[in-house]
């Protein structure tokens, strides 16, 4: 289980942190080399130069790490899931609850084992105490009065039978429980203090080197997403891989995952922001300070009761009082508020219909009368008013719903595709001169 | 696709080569004739009236976060800001997406530091309202009717609610100028809008402001893309209906290439 | 003027309200005929093979119910009718997957048809774009259970469904123009079937999809959802909202027919017409 959690997110971490090597590494060598504005290469090489060392670096220190802390037997020597019994078993069965921990893999000489526990059983309780939850394990293993030695009864679902196991607790999974948290959170520190220092050095950059590292990691963002798209799934320019397989696809995984989880840090900020500023509204009294006030009850609410409905496990109850509260500000606020502002849009378009479309010139004239044609052939009114022509004659294609299809489906079409290909290119120009450090104008010219 | 191809490959290089030129004659001197593009040349007349009327303006960058279409919205939020700072009028930036707030609080903060008015800048002026489509608009017509603004400027990619904002905004009387690549959109905004800039002109909105040869040089490039593209599509049209066989073979040679 | 300009705007308000809910009460059967692309999607549901499954992306939040939630039951009235089993998925809005199993609940009993034998729930799955290229090559590696945590492999409707191959016909039904992520890596690379069911507004871009072959069938909003249902023929929810929806176009052209006369008398009187917008000048003038 250590490794299944460290494995995935160790490559986010160590490619992350060995680009921001690799990037202070431009100001280093950069500095050395002396680059001038306007001499892109030397500033790749010097990037390139910096990632590689540093991804070496960091790839040694994460094996030493691994050795030390071996993978240890997780506590039961069980690894589980989150698994829901269906509605028909549970009745049957007479279950109370349908929440349990299904075994996915089982240490062969672990407690679990020794006990007559299989992969695919599935937990619901202990010594009397349900386990539905992620941690709920290791978590009733702390218990007073459990030891090392001490028997517990596990109950549990195998196939559509239950079944009683005595497992007798080792030492092992007692120290399996706090190893366990204790490498997690030593993990978690580690990262943030690592994070915390690069942000601090990154900062005591003279300005120059920023925009200049800026510049570089831009360039080689550009370059890897280039290469990744053009170069084949598979191709013998790769010849070194195990079936030639593009060495780039396995990155856009990690480097997507870790751009979404900066962005999922960012809300923070938004929260920031609108907390300052009506909390000032409140604070000084000022104009519109009940509606700040409404806003902080609004916050308060919906993260109290959102979060407690989805960790209570009795919340599950459609009748429960706090899941009462969680729909009632979901459906009756949030949902219902969203649809009515939606709604506005049907009489502001009869408004502007009324004030603003208007006939000036012979061009206009003959889009409005498309427009009432496309608008009439998607309404059962318009369709019952050529009603009369038969659908099978050669007057068919008048039928307005036809020469609203025909409207649709080749004018519109056509007009549509062409604005899409002069919108694409003008992003690909764009694109193109922010890559290469062309772009002019607001905070591209600016010192950071 | 998942990856590109041969064909794709060349088409692209053609494309981007044209641009680098263009990019690079441009910066030799070469003078280029850009058109008047209304919409743009409208926003000094727009800011200037805010400020006759003593009423601030307001500036909304659509609902995507830190996209291309975000970034060319900011250009222009740049160029307002400065002339909003000139003038000694306010400028009031509600934010959708919050990865933008730190990048618009910056840049605005920047332009009226270069206006030297930097006492001026009131910071609550740019302010995260809600990443949830009606939320944002909702709050943006309560701003656009309690500030009581006199000129409004829609830049970025907007969804259903670009006619809940323009339709708010023409009830206080305010001035409004549109940019957005978002054909869905642009309809509405041409019909309530006193001007509107549509499509690929949005991208054009740096270089119309700035006047820089760089920016200049790949809007005449672009031109070269377009018709590129133009050019194909009329050559496989003709050639689809005039002779389909060797439409045909020719499709199959580019399916050797990997199409 | 300004007393014209504020009651006009009322007044054009409440006839609006009126023209909506009126029709609601008053019971008015008019004809339906539906159009090319609805007729094209359902082609494409009824040749769905047996060995395969159909996807339903409920890519939609509870705002746009009014088009994608009655697109969504559309489709899945016709999958039972027809016994074809499919799968819900969501990896756009996360609420998208519970709207679409409440609603596949709701018609389950009418059809006496079993979850995990008739239809699954996927869930929703975070990653967009990077999400969709890993799912496309190996379903079960990201979709692993079901969205209750049953793992997927013991469910009977999964049987020989392992990628995006084994997919006869996936329709995205949203607000957002997801469609493309879908077409550069499900149709793109296994040329997977698409349907796209959009919203109203989002229908008019998709029609360079149709044309070119990259979406097979195409419902545009609540339109969409009425001719689906005239098609099969069951008269629901979608047809009844239409006939308001018409009342209201018809208005809205009414409207703008009055408000050109108006201005048009006002041109030839050489006086400003209360209905004059400000400034002069408009793009491309």
């Amino acid at each position: 289980m250590i490794v299944g959690i460290v494995k995935p997110s160790a490559s986010v971490v160590l490619t992350l942190a060995a680009i921001l090597f690799g990037l202070l590494g431009v100001y280093l060598i950069g500095g050395r080399l002396r680059p001038t504005a306007g001499r892109p290469v030397r500033h790749v090489a010097a990037v390139l130069i910096a990632v590689v060392v540093g991804h070496l670096v960091l790839i040694g220190i994460s094996r030493y790490l691994k050795q030390l802390f071996r993978p240890i037997a997780p506590p039961l020597g069980i690894t589980t899931q989150e698994y829901t019994v269906s509605r028909a078993l549970a009745r049957r069965l007479h279950l109370s609850q349908r929440k349990g921990l299904e075994i996915t893999w089982m240490s062969e000489g672990g407690s679990a084992a020794a006990g007559g526990l299989i992969p695919t059983d599935v937990v619901l309780g202990l010594d009397g105490h349900p386990t539905g939850g992620p941690g709920d394990i290791s978590r009733l293993l702390r218990r007073e009065g459990v030891g090392v030695g001490s028997l517990i009864s596990i109950r549990l679902l195998r196939g559509e039978q239950m079944a009683e196991a005595r497992v007798r607790v080792r030492r092992a999974d007692v120290l399996a429980v706090y190893r366990y948290h204790l490498l997690l959170l030593v993990a978690l520190l580690a990262s943030m203090i690592a994070w915390v220092l690069a942000f601090a050095l990154l900062n005591r950059l003279p300005a120059g080197a920023k925009k200049r590292l800026v510049v570089a990691a831009t360039f080689v963002a550009g370059v890897f997403y280039s290469t990744e798209y053009f170069l084949p799934a598979q191709s013998r320019l790769v010849w070194w891989r195990a079936h030639h397989t593009n060495p780039l696809s396995e990155w856009l995984g990690p480097w997507g995952t870790a751009a979404q989880v900066i962005a999922g840090f960012t809300i923070g900020l938004g929260v920031i922001n609108l907390v300052l500023i009506h909390g000032k509204t409140i604070g000084r009294l000022r104009r519109g300070w009940p509606n700040s006030m409404a806003f902080f009850a609004a916050l308060v609410a919906m993260l109290v009761f959102g979060i407690w409905q989805s960790y209570l496990p009795e919340a599950a109850k459609p009748d429960h009082l706090v899941r009462v509260v969680y729909n009632y500000l979901f459906d009756g606020f949030y949902v219902a508020l969203g649809a009515a502002v939606f709604s506005v849009l049907a009489f502001y378009i009869a408004t502007a219909a009324y004030r603003a479309f208007r006939i000036r010139t012979a061009e206009a004239g003959f889009m409005m009368a498309a427009a009432f044609i496309v608008m009439l052939g998607q309404i059962p009114l318009g369709m019952w008013l050529t009603g009369g022509i038969d659908r099978s004659s050669l007057f068919a294609p008048l039928r307005v719903e036809n020469i609203s299809g025909w409207i649709l489906a080749v004018i519109n079409m056509a007009g549509s595709r062409a604005i899409l290909f002069g919108v694409a290119v003008g992003a690909l120009a764009m694109s193109l001169r922010i890559w290469l450090n062309l772009e002019r104008g607001a905070f591209f010219d600016q010192e950071i | 696709m998942e990856h590109g191809n041969w064909f794709l490959f060349s088409l692209l290089l053609v494309v981007v080569l044209g641009i680098v030129v263009t990019i690079l004659t441009a910066r030799s001197g070469r003078e280029l004739f850009l058109r008047r593009i209304p919409g743009l040349s409208a926003i000094d007349e727009a800011v200037g009236r805010a400020t006759e009327m003593g009423r601030p303006i307001l500036f909304s960058i659509g609902l995507q976060g830190l996209t291309i279409d975000t970034l060319q919205a900011l250009a222009v939020v740049q160029h307002v800001a400065r002339l909003a700072a000139r003038y000694g009028n306010r400028m009031v930036l509600p934010i959708c997406h919050p990865v933008v707030l730190p990048v618009a609080e910056e840049l605005t903060r920047e332009a009226w530091q270069a206006e030297g008015k930097v006492d001026a800048y009131r910071p609550d002026d740019v302010r995260f309202l809600s990443d949830q489509q009606w939320a944002y608009v909702a709050g943006v017509i309560g701003m656009i009717n309690r500030e009581r603004v006199a000129s409004v400027f829609y830049f970025g990619y907007f969804y259903a609610e670009a006619l809940l904002l323009a339709e708010s905004a023409q009830e206080v009387g305010a001035i409004q100028v549109a940019g957005t690549p978002a054909t869905t959109q642009i309809p509405f905004f041409l019909v309530t809008c006193d001007y509107t800039v549509i499509g690929d002109e949005f991208y054009a909105a740096s270089a119309y402001l700035t006047r820089e040869p760089t920016l200049l040089g790949s809007l005449v490039g672009q031109d070269i893309g377009k018709t590129v593209l133009m050019a194909l599509a009329v050559a496989g049209t003709v050639l689809a209906n005039a002779y389909w066989p060797l439409a045909n073979k020719i499709v199959g040679l580019l399916r050797g290439f990997g199409l | 003027m300004e007393r014209a300009r504020f009651w006009t705007r009322r007044v054009i308000w409440l006839l609006t309200a009126a023209a909506l809910i009126v029709p609601m009460l008053v019971r008015i059967r008019l004809p339906m005929f539906p159009s090319s692309p609805a007729r094209k999607l359902y082609r494409a549901v009824e040749a769905i093979p047996p060995d395969k499954i159909m996807v339903i992306s409920t890519s939609w939040e509870p705002g746009t119910y009014g088009e994608n939630g009655l697109q969504t039951e559309a489709l899945i009235r016709h999958a039972f009718e027809s016994n074809k089993r499919f799968a819900i998925f969501g990896w756009i809005y996360p609420p998208g997957p519970e709207l679409g199993q409440n609603i596949a609940e709701g018609l389950a009993k009418r059809y006496h048809k079993r979850y995990g034998v008739d239809w699954v729930n996927w869930g929703y799955r975070p990653g967009y774009a990077d999400m969709i290229r890993g799912w496309a090559k190996d379903i079960r590696a990201i979709v692993s259970t079901d969205a209750y945590g049953t793992p997927i492999g013991m469910l009977p409707v999964m049987k020989g469904v392992h990628t995006a191959d084994d997919i006869g016909l996936m329709v995205e039904i949203t607000p957002t123009d997801s469609i493309g992520t879908l077409v550069q890596f499900v149709y793109g690379v296994h040329r997977t079937p698409l349907g796209y069911a959009p919203t109203g507004v989002m229908a008019a871009e998709a029609y360079a999809l149709l044309d070119s072959g990259q979406v097979v069938g195409l419902l545009r909003g609540l339109v969409g959802a009425a001719e689906y249902e005239d098609l099969l023929r069951h008269r629901g929810e979608a047809y009844r909202r239409m006939i308001p929806q018409s009342f209201a176009h018809a208005l809205i052209i009414l409207l703008v027919i009055l408000g050109n006369v108006l201005y048009l008398l006002g041109r030839r009187q050489g006086e400003e017409t209360p209905t004059e917008v400000q400034g002069e000048q408009r793009a491309g003038d």
